[in-house]
């Protein structure tokens, strides 16, 4: 950086500068549940199996996750997925969504996703997570609608566009962390949790995991067909306020000694933020 | 507070303090699926920051109706999947500050779902740290 304003904090990371547009919080609220998105959809979904940041969707339209069968499929014939986006104005394809987990609200998966509408300008980020119910705050790079106060400090870079204001509302993301394919297989194979130390007490902190979805199903032939006999998922939450902890779930509804297993993990980063 | 700027929220509360890092946005970058090559990223430090593929919905084919009308019982739709094809292979060099991309390669094993493929945007934040587990 050649000009304007760097500052650097205690810990010497880069606290702010102009060049790089601050992180500010643009919706909050709690993941609502597909069946209060619609009353339409298939009765015997469980209202827990799908959780939306609820902002970014329009009452009475449908909201689902196809192709993985952890992710409820709903829409018409339990055959499609379908979301109808209402993107808000200061939205963008860069928002990161951060969820309080508690113990009573386990999340074994977590998505977010960028949509472009062509017939609409705007882009915006949905979130979803496996649980209704459960606080979220949008955080995405400040935009001009997000610093409309008449007062207290702003930093532009050399177009103008402004990076930072003082009256925005912030999240303080303070970590990051990754937990390794290798990690997630190993949880998969047993009903040990993982413990991960937050390098401060962080209670209630809020955490973004953007894709996250590692599990294995085991399946056993029967007169041709498959039968699921076997499916394990890894939870995770905020155990206390230094602990995010990840354990298995499993369940088992048939025993084979020759199951036809598949297993899906990868690298999952999280995203750490204090409760302010 | 004994140095350095503090922000406050409407109620009063101190909401980011010089102990943080103010969370930025060092880059954002669409890529179509399949890409295949190397970006560069100079102010992104992994050690105190973190990358993340947020995947692009597409429109869905079918027998919905493709045109915006908000009145319609199944108006502009779109599609999400959360399978492997979607998250590239990603290796990101903090000396050289060079991000290498390659599409995943699906598991030989994989059920008779078919693999989607996505666009998706490459973010990168900055933060306070990055700690290792």
């Amino acid at each position: 950086m050649s000009y304007g304003i760097q500052l650097t904090n205690s810990y010497g990371a880069q606290a702010l500068d102009d060049q790089h547009k601050s992180l500010v919080v643009k919706y909050s609220g709690t993941t609502k549940s597909q069946q209060t998105l619609n009353s339409a959809v298939i009765a015997n979904d469980n209202p827990d199996l799908l959780g939306v940041c609820r902002t970014y969707l329009r009452s009475g339209t449908f909201a689902a996750l196809p192709q993985v069968d952890q992710w409820k499929r709903v829409g018409p014939n339990n055959n499609y997925g379908l979301i109808y986006c209402d993107i808000p104005a200061n939205g963008s394809d860069a928002d990161t969504v951060f969820y309080q987990i508690s113990e009573a609200k386990k999340v074994s998966a977590s998505l977010e996703a960028v949509f472009e509408d062509p017939g609409y300008p705007q882009t915006g980020c949905v979130g979803f997570i496996n649980r209704a119910n459960v606080p979220f705050k949008v955080a995405g790079p400040i935009t001009a609608l997000d610093s409309q106060g008449g007062y207290g400090l702003r930093t532009f870079n050399e177009v103008g566009d402004v990076m930072f204001d003082s009256n925005a509302g912030f999240l303080a993301i303070r970590y990051a962390f990754i937990l390794s394919k290798a990690t997630m297989d190993s949880l998969l194979v047993t009903d040990t949790p993982l413990d991960v130390t937050l390098p401060e007490a962080m209670a209630n902190c809020w955490i973004a995991a953007p894709i996250y979805a590692p599990y294995d199903y085991s399946f056993v032939t029967y007169a041709g067909s498959d039968i699921l006999s076997r499916r394990a998922y890894i939870e995770f939450w905020q155990h206390d306020a230094t602990t995010i902890r990840f354990q298995r779930w499993s369940a088992t509804s048939l025993t084979s000694s020759t199951p036809t297993y598949y297993a899906y993990s990868h690298d999952a980063i999280f995203y750490v933020a204090r409760d302010s | 507070m004994s140095h350095g700027f503090e922000f406050r929220n409407a109620a009063g509360n101190v909401s980011i303090t010089m102990d943080d890092a103010m969370p930025r946005l060092v880059h954002s970058q669409r890529f179509a699926n399949g890409f295949s090559g190397t970006i560069s990223v100079p102010d992104f430090d992994s050690d105190k920051g973190m990358f993340y593929v947020s995947p692009c919905a597409v429109r869905q084919t079918g027998p919905y109706n493709l045109t915006r009308d908000d009145t319609a019982d199944y108006p502009d739709s779109f599609t999400i999947s959360c399978n492997g094809k979607m998250i590239p292979d990603l290796s990101w060099d903090n000396t050289t500050k060079v991000m290498t991309i390659n599409p995943t390669v699906f598991p030989y094993y994989w059920p008779s779902n078919e693999p989607y493929f996505y666009d998706y945007y490459l973010n990168f934040l900055a933060l306070n740290k990055r700690f290792i587990v």
